[in-house]
């Protein structure tokens, strides 16, 4: 176990440096030449030749890489023209309420979604089968950000339960609420955002895992578990939750993909202040550092999540091997 | 074990009434959803719309069914009908070719890497993990953002995030491509890699290919819609569903129609794809078998206590002579019941056994009407070729048999009907009384587990006060030596001591009645023969009786007393092992016998028997072998014989009744010529 | 004593082994085969016995020039067959065919069974269309396949029938040695029967040299004049049948004769 903590750790070396490298070449993409872009066209040429300079665009692309990462390292990710202040200061002040509307997204998408798979097998074949399968398929065909709007109209337009936009209501922050309160009231925010990833992620996590759950029920590992005269319950709740669960491992992890790219629709219409909607912004401002920073750690941080999940999986399944 | 079942559906898959995909209810309706929105998208230009970019200020936001404007208009008084037919037509058409170009750039990719194999693969594969280490949709976001917006960026972006998913998919399944046998035999043909590529590999691959890019055309079409959605794909005037939506949410809590109806049109264009994805995904795997109105009841249902509980009641009533007295539940203590008639009662009574498996055609029956008696202590084979349903009747002694299976007839053990038994006495029973050896023991195993972990959940389920204590039980199967085994995984073990440890799960409960499946078939000789001595011991040592299937004549030969011999689904002779070998009487245990290549008579001829055994719901009327019997009379079509008591010579052996109990179902049973 | 039809010295296989750069590893080589010599004369039959994981399959897909061995040499005809020049590398291909244990794995399943006959004597011989297909047809009839069958996938044959085309396509370029890889182990006694009878009278019609490779030994000793034992990679005994099974010497070939179940009645 612990050399194969050892080995994943390792790996995370390349794949991060991967992931620096592609950011800084999809950036590299942008056509014409960023200092004209900055200073306008009516610059000097002798102003433009400092700022290139000082840009480091007039150095090979590798040394502009390995600067760029440098900078990383020491927690400097440029300066952002839009917003006038560091990127780093902006990335990470909004880091934290994405990866709350994440985590709650794919938490409730994987119960949901496994409970959800894990009915249907059970009740192969009949209503309750059909049904899931119905709603899993529409949950994997529903665009998020439609769903959010729906959501939105109805919880929070016609019904008024929830409120439609933001992450806390203002003036409780402002009084002195406990701790308690402020908590519901950010819960409340966060419902209907997350609500509407989690559903997607359910579904196809539902679907994946109602496969697993029918193919491992059907094993011979677990149909001969009765042989051995373990009763159903232990059957299931042991030998073949385990199997499904190591199955569905890895669509958890790829669904952690979806709610961290998904965050950037869902926060535009819910206006969560989070990454994904920095990094809208910072498009339609042209903010290219702004976006490349935010870029970059939305990425180390699926990265990561990506780990924790193959750890899981180890654990579950001692066959995986490392690399 | 599902091996009959599978050669079933295999074969009725040949020979389908209708077109297949229309037996298919998903694709079917897939196929409708797709029409609905794909037909008027493709036939846009010529149907009699409203330019979808004419705009009327006087008449925005018009409510549906307005002159003119069946949907309504939206808010700047263009027709929204015309809108969405014209923006599906462009969201289709981004998903289309964003799905060809990354399904095109990964196919070479995925290919390049598992035919170059080694640097060029690990650079290929590294640069693949790097891309999918990206949430794609921010992949994709942080192309746009450096190209601009506009929807051709935004098709490009999507097609790019996607390439790294179709390279490992085609890698992964090149790479199996590669090391099948018609790969080699292509080269021992002389052909080239290109030529091999292109006619050996590619074939193989385009199902899928199809399967991946309609799978991921959905999501394609919703990544598309996303990045219009955010303002990024396409740009005014020129629109598609995603842009609408995305115009259209300022107008939520006032218009909302303006908003829900272009996401709705995506939904219905989604769902399609999907269904007719799922339908192909059906469609192309050779297990699938289509579902039959009427049919489909008993064959889908999952098996089960269900279906058998409600199968057995009548078949048992009719299997029962009606003057018997039903027989009590006798108490579940060892070492007999104390009963009277517990010493004329065997220990296992079976009666009109029958299997049927699922088919296209309906139900067949796989094992039919199979009578068998076991006595305590008593070893008993069962042999046959493959398909002739020897595993299907061992599993069905347990009530175990795969989903779709359905089984009728009377199980008897110890006199307990075990197929009125509710499911938590049959559970009792299991592996107390009655316990199952597999040929494969990582299909006994479970792979998660580790091997103590399943040996005490195996002792506790029945209590563990009961159950041998664990070193006994390893000392018993021969396992006391291996250091370290209970925390070992089944995987981390040989296939010998896989086997001995599905023996020790089998031994736990010290089971008056062992049923092995093939338990040696899948060793290597040395192997094997270890684990036959066991067994002799096991079950000599504690009078427990055992089952033995077994396609190996040899094999049975060394282990047990009594022989039943299996063909398409009946027992054709039943009698003891020395008789049987030394005279058959059946011909086709006789030729079964003398095909069979015995070590040390190289230059015996080996009789060579035509044909092969029939499918299960293919069986001749008359007596199921005659078509390959070469003693083959007239009178043997016309209708089956009875396996009936069969006298022989009445001779005595080693002090026994040579031919005790022997029974035969043929006409014209083999007398003494040799 | 004439030269041997194919020739194995001091060969070697392992795989895996060397540096991994990163994360830092040093892998695990296993020897499948370690300093085998075979030599296989024309019209001799030889049978290959051993267990699982003793190198049989390894030892022939070298011989048959599937796999590259790691050390020692193959010669065919005297000549090392990294060397050959193009003529003797087109006799060499010709010459050695090759039957798989699963006959539905080692043909195409989307391709027609006539297709994959045809493609194959295309790939062995410069023969025209009517040709080839006449000599299809021959040598279906003497492998026993319905000619009917060759519009047919594999998955539509049951297993006899399908080996029984596989055995057609090595024989259609008219080899001189057939390497068989446990050819009737996928298969029932009975249908076993048919196939060994068939190969023995193909051997005895076209003078070919067999490379029989089995687990079961009854079905070598009836195939084979010689027979080589090998277990962990090695050939541990070799000679001619009687003497390898009437007055086995290596330990290990007498253990694994003890262990054949016999027939006792």
């Amino acid at each position: 176990m612990s050399r194969y903590v050892v080995q994943r750790l390792l790996l995370l070396v390349p794949v991060l440096l991967g992931v620096s490298l592609v950011v800084f070449a999809v950036m590299a993409l942008v056509p014409g030449d960023p200092a004209l872009a900055i200073l306008g066209p009516y610059a000097t040429p002798e102003r433009l030749a400092e700022l290139r300079a000082a840009l480091g665009l007039d150095q090979p692309w590798w040394r502009r890489w390995l600067g760029w990462l440098g900078g990383i390292l020491q927690g400097d990710l440029g300066r952002s023209v839009s917003l006038e202040r560091p990127v780093a200061e902006a990335v990470l002040e909004r880091l934290g309420p994405t990866l709350l509307l994440a985590a709650t997204a794919l938490l409730l998408g994987t119960v949901l979604g496994l409970a959800a798979g894990l009915l249907a097998a059970l009740r192969h074949n009949r209503a309750t089968d059909r049904l899931v399968t119905l709603a899993v398929l529409l949950g994997i065909s529903v665009p998020p950000f439609w769903l959010g709007l729906l959501l939105m109209l109805l919880f929070a337009v016609w019904l008024g339960w929830l409120p439609a936009s933001g992450m806390v209501t203002p003036w409780l922050w402002g009084g002195g609420a406990g701790a308690m309160a402020l908590t519901v009231d950010v819960a409340r925010h966060l419902l209907l955002p997350s609500l509407s990833l989690a559903l997607v992620a359910a579904g196809v996590i539902g679907r994946i895992g109602r496969g697993a759950a029918l193919e491992v029920l059907a094993a011979d590992h677990v149909r001969l578990c009765r042989a051995r005269g373990l009763s159903a319950r232990r059957i299931l709740l042991v030998h073949a939750l385990k199997g499904v669960l190591a199955r569905v491992m890895p669509v958890i992890g790829l669904q952690a993909g979806f709610v961290l790219g998904g965050a950037v629709y869902i926060e535009t219409i819910f206006q969560w202040p989070g990454l994904g909607r920095l990094l809208v912004d910072a498009i339609a401002a042209r903010d290219l550092l702004l976006v490349q920073g935010g870029v970059l750690v939305l990425a180390s941080a699926y990265v990561l999540v990506n780990l924790a999940t193959d750890m899981a999986q180890h654990a579950l399944d001692r066959r995986t091997a490392a690399a | 074990m599902s091996r009959d079942a599978s050669r079933v559906a295999a074969e009725g898959i040949a020979t389908p009434a209708l077109p297949v995909w229309l037996r298919h209810p998903g694709a079917v309706a897939g196929l409708g959803l797709l029409a609905l929105v794909l037909l008027p998208a493709l036939a846009a230009p010529v149907l009699p719309l409203a330019d979808p970019a004419q705009t009327a200020p006087a008449q925005r936001m018009l409510p549906a069914l307005s002159a003119g404007h069946l949907l309504g208009t939206d808010q700047l008084g263009r027709d929204l009908l015309s809108r969405l037919v014209w923006g599906a037509r462009a969201s289709i058409g981004v998903g289309v070719l964003a799905t060809v170009i990354a399904a095109l750039v990964g196919t070479v990719i995925g290919l390049a890497g598992a035919w170059l194999g080694r640097w060029a693969d690990a650079l290929l594969m590294r640069g693949v993990d790097v891309l999918m280490a990206f949430p794609y949709l921010l992949l994709a976001l942080a192309i746009v953002a450096a190209l601009g917006p506009g929807l051709g960026n935004a098709m490009l972006a999507i097609a790019v995030a996607n390439v790294p998913f179709f390279a490992r998919a085609v890698r992964g399944a090149a790479l199996e491509i590669r090391h099948q046998d018609y790969i080699a035999a292509a080269r021992l043909a002389g052909h080239g890699e290109l030529a091999i590529l292109a006619r050996e590999v590619l074939p193989n691959l385009a199902p899928t290919l199809l399967l991946l890019m309609t799978t991921t055309l959905g999501w394609m079409v919703l990544e598309t819609a996303g990045l219009s959605f955010l303002g990024l794909g396409a740009q005014p005037p020129a629109a598609d569903l995603g842009s609408m939506l995305g115009a259209g949410r300022e107008f939520l809590t006032t218009y909302p129609r303006v908003a829900v109806l272009p996401g709705l049109v995506i939904v219905v264009l989604v769902v399609g794809i999907n269904l007719v994805g799922d339908g192909l995904r059906d469609l192309l795997d050779p297990r699938w078998v289509p579902r039959r109105p009427g049919a489909g009841l008993v064959a889908t249902r999952a098996a089960g206590p269900v279906a058998t509980r409600a199968a057995a009641p009548v078949a048992t009533r009719a299997a029962t002579p009606a003057a018997a007295p039903v027989a009590t539940p006798v108490a579940h203590g060892r070492g007999g019941t104390g009963a009277a008639c517990a010493d004329d009662l065997p220990l296992l009574r079976v009666r009109g056994l029958e299997v049927r498996l699922p088919a296209p055609s309906g139900p067949v029956a796989a094992v039919d009407g199979v009578d068998l008696d076991l006595r305590r202590g008593e070893r008993v084979a069962l042999v046959g070729e493959s398909g002739c349903g020897k595993t299907l009747t061992a599993l069905s002694l347990l009530r175990l048999l795969p989903a779709g299976a359905v089984q009728r007839g009377s199980v008897r053990l110890d006199g307990t009907e075990l197929m009125a038994l509710a499911a938590r006495d049959l559970q009792a029973l299991r592996g107390r009384r009655l316990a199952y050896v597999p040929q494969e023991p990582l299909t006994a195993l479970d792979p998660l587990f580790r091997v103590g972990f399943q040996i005490d959940e195996t002792r506790r389920a029945h209590g563990a006060d009961t159950a041998l204590a664990t070193p006994a039980l390893l000392r018993l199967v021969g396992l006391s030596g291996v250091a370290d085994l209970p925390r070992r995984f089944p995987h981390e073990l040989s296939g010998g001591q896989r086997q001995r440890v599905a023996l020790a799960l089998a031994l736990a409960h010290g089971p008056d009645l062992l049923i092995a499946d093939e338990a040696t078939t899948a060793l290597d000789v040395t192997v094997q023969r270890e684990i036959l001595a066991l067994l002799r011991r096991l079950c000599a040592e504690q009078g427990r009786a055992l089952l033995f299937v077994s396609h190996d004549l040899a094999v049975v030969s060394t282990l047990c007393d009594r022989v039943l011999v299996m063909y398409a689904g009946r027992i054709v002779e039943d009698a003891p092992a020395a008789a049987l070998l030394r005279r058959p009487a059946h011909p086709y245990t006789a030729a079964l016998l003398g095909a069979t290549p015995a070590l040390g008579r190289p230059h015996k001829a080996l009789s060579v028997l035509p044909g092969a055994p029939p499918m299960p719901g293919t069986q001749p009327s008359g007596c199921r072998f005659a078509p390959r019997c070469p003693r083959v009379q007239p009178v043997c079509h016309a209708g089956e014989p009875d396996l009936v008591p069969y006298a022989g010579r009445g001779e005595a052996y080693q002090g026994q009744d040579w031919d005790e109990g022997r029974r035969v179902r043929c006409r014209l049973p083999l007398e003494d010529e040799a | 004593m004439s030269v041997p039809l194919l020739s194995l010295a001091g060969v070697g296989k392992r795989y895996g082994g060397g540096r991994r750069w990163w994360p830092p590893a040093q892998q695990a080589a296993a020897t499948a085969l370690a300093g085998v010599d075979l030599d296989i004369g024309a019209g001799a039959s030889v049978g290959l016995v051993g267990e699982s994981g003793s190198g049989k399959t390894t030892l022939a897909r070298i011989a048959a020039g599937l796999l590259a061995p790691s050390e020692g040499r193959v010669q065919w005809c005297g000549r090392d067959v990294r060397a050959l020049a193009a003529a003797d590398r087109r006799a060499y291909r010709r010459g050695v065919q090759y039957v798989f244990q699963n006959p539905q794995t080692a043909l195409n399943p989307r391709r027609r069974l006539g297709a994959i006959l045809d493609d194959t004597l295309r790939g062995l011989t410069t023969l025209k269309r009517p040709q080839r297909q006449a000599r299809i047809r021959q040598v279906a009839a003497q492998a026993g396949v319905d000619t009917a069958l060759l519009g047919r996938f594999a998955h539509q044959l049951s297993g006899g029938q399908a080996q029984r085309v596989a055995i057609a396509r090595a024989l259609l370029g008219s080899p001189r040695l057939v390497i068989l890889d446990e050819p009737v182990s996928a298969l029932d006694v009975s249908l076993q029967a048919q196939i060994l009878a068939l190969l023995a009278d193909l051997r005895a019609r076209h003078g070919l040299a067999y490379l029989f490779i089995s687990h079961d030994l009854a079905v070598v000793e009836r195939l084979c004049e010689d027979i080589c034992v090998m277990h962990q990679g090695r050939i541990v005994e070799a000679g001619t049948r009687a003497a390898v099974l009437g007055e086995p010497r290596a330990a290990y070939t007498r253990r694994l004769l003890d262990a054949v179940p016999r027939m006792r009645a």
